[in-house]
């Protein structure tokens, strides 16, 4: 009976289509630039018959309620024809489950069709901004491992209770099909490498996470979960996790102290009152000198060693490092509220990682398509032993948008965070928790040949230093002024060179200073690593990054040489993997030519057993 | 050491390199040289003009001895190929010396392709790609390509999961 009735079932009974936000929340917001073009141009109107004053008070009065109306009015025709044209969007918007792929119609006059098979679905993320949250719905975001090619699919407007449940049954195809495929053909190179992880069987492992404790706006994201949305609807069973974890108070402060572009902010702040501070230096000087100030030269230096400015100037410099604290409090605390609510847990095949307290971003990752993991420290992570775990994904392009295929980019800007700040003990368990498949890390690691010091620091203080050559050109700079400005009237331009100059070599002295630091804890940490089943590769410096790609991911292995490495025994080592959009390559310099022959032969099939068999205990 | 690889490319590549190389830099030097021949027929500039069309033609000489006559032998002698079962091992670059292991596991499609020049020799390039990047082995007899790609594709097909 249910197998008539589902053949007699019209095709109409399949189609889903979206929540009915989208008419009206979505046509508030596609109107939203054409009501603020609208009042823009209306106030301006407004401002300039107030400012021209010549007006009678009560035709002024007169226009400004007929201003008035007339905004009001199309306020309101703005919106209409937003939602009209949403409304009539919404009619074809659908998206059905076929038995192989995910098919999503849209468009009314240009009708477009996306098709995804469930078997290239590699991650479900789920973001609501804040007032989508409030309602309970959310968009939903479907990645592909397809490159540059294949651009990510965006379903707007689902409920909440829509979303999960979609998500779900992605994942529950997409693992019926790999399953399928695997049991037609051992060897489907369809996916970029590896065998096929199925769902960990059996009980789930006790929580044994880091800190299930949670911080104190673990608060506000339960009472975000409590209230769940106007029309989020019921939330569907979700499978167990087998390992899951929060941000204690501590990590998710120093998260926000940390990764706030508020450290660059105070930089700044504190390289402007820096230079602030060489005003009073000018000053005190010219008043040794006062011919200088006479001297009818630039406006600008008298502007600059004026007397009016220099009492004014402590002043100034409290300012703007007031100025600067603030930008970075207010950075820090966009930045804690970002990372609000942080869950992440490991579930079946999938890796989920839930964040913010305003706007909301759950994104999911299937374990099959993780190409590397890495661990990174910045600067600050190191001085106080922490760091930043994140996994390496093959990424699409976003919709709308014109991204070239990189080819070699690095995975500083994508990877899927797993955890922004944990203690460097703690790294194995949460390894072990979420990502058990690709925990186990190459036991022997190779340091650098003792060449690469000495390269290092000509290729990366002078070479390629900013130091060296802001030195070099302030000096050819000067020396080229000084002869070209020596007439009588050019002291204070000279003057004003030579400080600028002064300026120029500290600087110069600072970065080459930093540099040389930077290569010596490069040289010293730096690491490469055979394992059974994973490769390691450690850049150290100021900041440090281990990249391990499994064995399976590597998509090929290579070494370059150039003739001054050649004559000194190294060699630069590689390995690409699909990551990112197009490939990454992750490159470690200066090896030495032994270690590199090794990595070629590891990258043959069964070297990484020989590998073992051979490592010094 | 690593021993290099033992395959070498059809001896016949370097007449292809030395002729395309020719015709680009043919075509680049006409590009530029000719406006100025041009305008110091029909309008006198000056001896500028002169002056410049000579640096022209010395640097266009100059990159014909470099790509026609020395490069070539060299570039073929560093340019080395193995088709192991597993693996292909790639060998390649004078000054900046490159070597790549792929693992056929990884190997998603094999093309091969040929150009006019290419055509006029009997020579084809093949191309083995995987997801995160591709390598061309640039000058093979046809029939020896044809074999090599289907080998290639061969060797993809059945290779297994070594971990």
């Amino acid at each position: 009976m249910d197998a008539q009735t589902q053949a007699g079932a019209s095709p109409q009974a399949q189609r889903r289509h979206v929540h009915h936000t989208y008419i009206w929340l979505g046509g508030i917001g596609a109107a939203f630039w054409l009501l603020v073009a609208v009042v823009a141009s209306g106030a301006g109107i407004v401002g300039s018959l107030v400012e021209d004053g010549e007006m009678d008070p009560a035709l002024l009065g007169a226009v400004a309620g007929f201003g008035i109306f007339a905004l009001v009015a199309a306020v309101v025709v703005a919106i209409g024809i937003g939602i009209g044209v949403r409304a009539l969007a919404y009619k074809h918007l659908w998206y059905e489950l076929d038995p192989s792929e995910l098919g999503v119609y849209s468009g009314v006059i240009s009708k477009k069709r996306t098709h995804v098979p469930y078997q290239k679905i590699q991650s479900v993320d789920l973001k609501a901004s804040l007032v989508q949250r409030v309602l309970g719905v959310c968009n939903v975001v479907i990645d592909t491992a397809g490159g540059a090619s294949n651009k990510a699919i965006v379903i707007p407007y689902l409920s909440k209770h829509a979303a999960e449940t979609l998500k779900g049954e992605l994942y529950a195809l997409k693992n019926a099909c790999t399953v399928g495929a695997a049991a037609a053909s051992p060897t489907s190179a369809a996916t970029s490498g590896g065998p096929t992880f199925a769902a960990p069987t059996g009980q789930p492992v006790a929580v044994t996470a880091p800190n299930a404790a949670g911080n104190v706006l673990d608060i506000g994201s339960e009472a975000w979960n409590q209230f769940g949305g106007i029309f989020a609807g019921p939330l569907p069973e979700a499978e167990a996790a087998s390992y899951e974890y929060g941000l204690t108070n501590k990590e998710i402060l120093l998260t926000g102290v940390s990764n706030s572009g508020g450290i660059i902010a105070g930089l700044v702040g504190a390289i402007v009152a820096g230079v602030a501070g060489i005003v009073p230096l000018a000053s005190a000087i010219s008043e040794h000198v006062p011919g200088v100030l006479d001297a009818a030269s630039s406006a600008v230096a008298q502007a600059v060693f004026g007397h009016a400015l220099q009492a004014a100037l402590p002043l100034l410099i409290g300012a703007l490092v007031a100025v600067a604290l603030v930008v970075w409090a207010i950075a820090a605390l966009s930045a804690c509220l970002q990372y609000g609510g942080f869950k992440a847990r490991r579930r079946g095949t999938r890796i989920e990682v839930e964040r913010g307290l305003l706007q909301h971003n759950a994104v999911s990752l299937d374990i099959n398509r993780v190409q590397s993991v890495v661990v990174k420290q910045s600067f600050i992570r190191r001085l106080i032993g922490y760091c930043e775990i994140s996994l390496g994904k093959v990424d699409a392009a976003e919709p709308g948008s014109n991204q070239s295929n990189a080819g070699a980019k690095s995975l500083s800007d994508s990877g899927f965070v797993i955890h922004p700040f944990v203690k460097l003990d703690q790294v194995h368990d949460v390894l072990h928790g979420m990502v058990p498949e690709y925990a186990d890390m190459p036991s022997h690691e190779e340091r650098l040949a003792s060449v690469a010091l000495r390269r290092g620091l000509i290729r990366r203080c002078i070479l390629c230093g900013a130091g060296f050559w802001i030195a070099l050109l302030t000096v050819v700079a000067q020396l080229v002024l000084h002869a070209v400005l020596d007439g009588p009237g050019d002291a204070t331009a000279l003057f004003v060179v030579d400080v600028l100059a002064v300026a120029a070599y500290v600087l110069a002295v600072i970065l080459l200073a930093l540099e040389a630091a930077g290569t010596v804890l490069w040289f010293r940490d730096s690491r490469f690593g055979l394992g059974t089943s994973m490769v390691s590769f450690t850049n150290g410096g100021l900041s440090k990054a281990t990249v391990s790609i499994p064995r399976t991911k590597v998509q090929f292995g290579a070494t370059n040489t150039n003739p001054l490495q050649r004559s000194a025994g190294t060699a630069t080592v590689a390995a690409t993997t699909a990551a990112g959009i197009g490939g990454t390559r992750t490159a470690l310099i200066d090896v030495t030519a032994d270690t590199a022959s090794a990595w070629l032969s590891w990258m043959e099939p069964r070297g990484g057993r020989q590998n073992d068999a051979e490592a010094p205990m | 050491m690593r021993p290099m690889p033992s395959q070498k490319l059809d001896p016949r590549i370097k007449n292809v390199w030395r002729i395309s190389a020719l015709a680009t830099i043919v075509l680049v030097y006409a590009c530029c040289a000719i406006p100025f021949l041009l305008v110091q027929a029909f309008a006198d500039e000056g001896d500028w003009v002169g002056v410049l069309v000579a640096m022209e033609t010395v640097v266009a000489l100059a990159a014909v001895v470099a790509f026609v006559v020395v490069l070539p032998p060299i570039r073929y002698a560093r340019w080395r190929y193995q088709l192991d079962p597993e693996f292909l091992d790639i060998a390649r670059g004078i000054v900046w010396r490159k070597r790549f292991v792929v693992p056929f596991i990884r190997v998603q499609n094999t093309d091969t392709e040929q150009g006019p020049v290419m055509r006029a020799f009997h020579l084809a390039s093949v191309t083995v790609s995987t997801a995160a990047g591709n390598h061309q082995i640039p000058g093979i007899d046809i029939e020896q390509a044809d074999e090599l790609r289907d080998k290639a594709a061969e060797f993809a097909r059945v290779a297994r999961e070594d971990v």
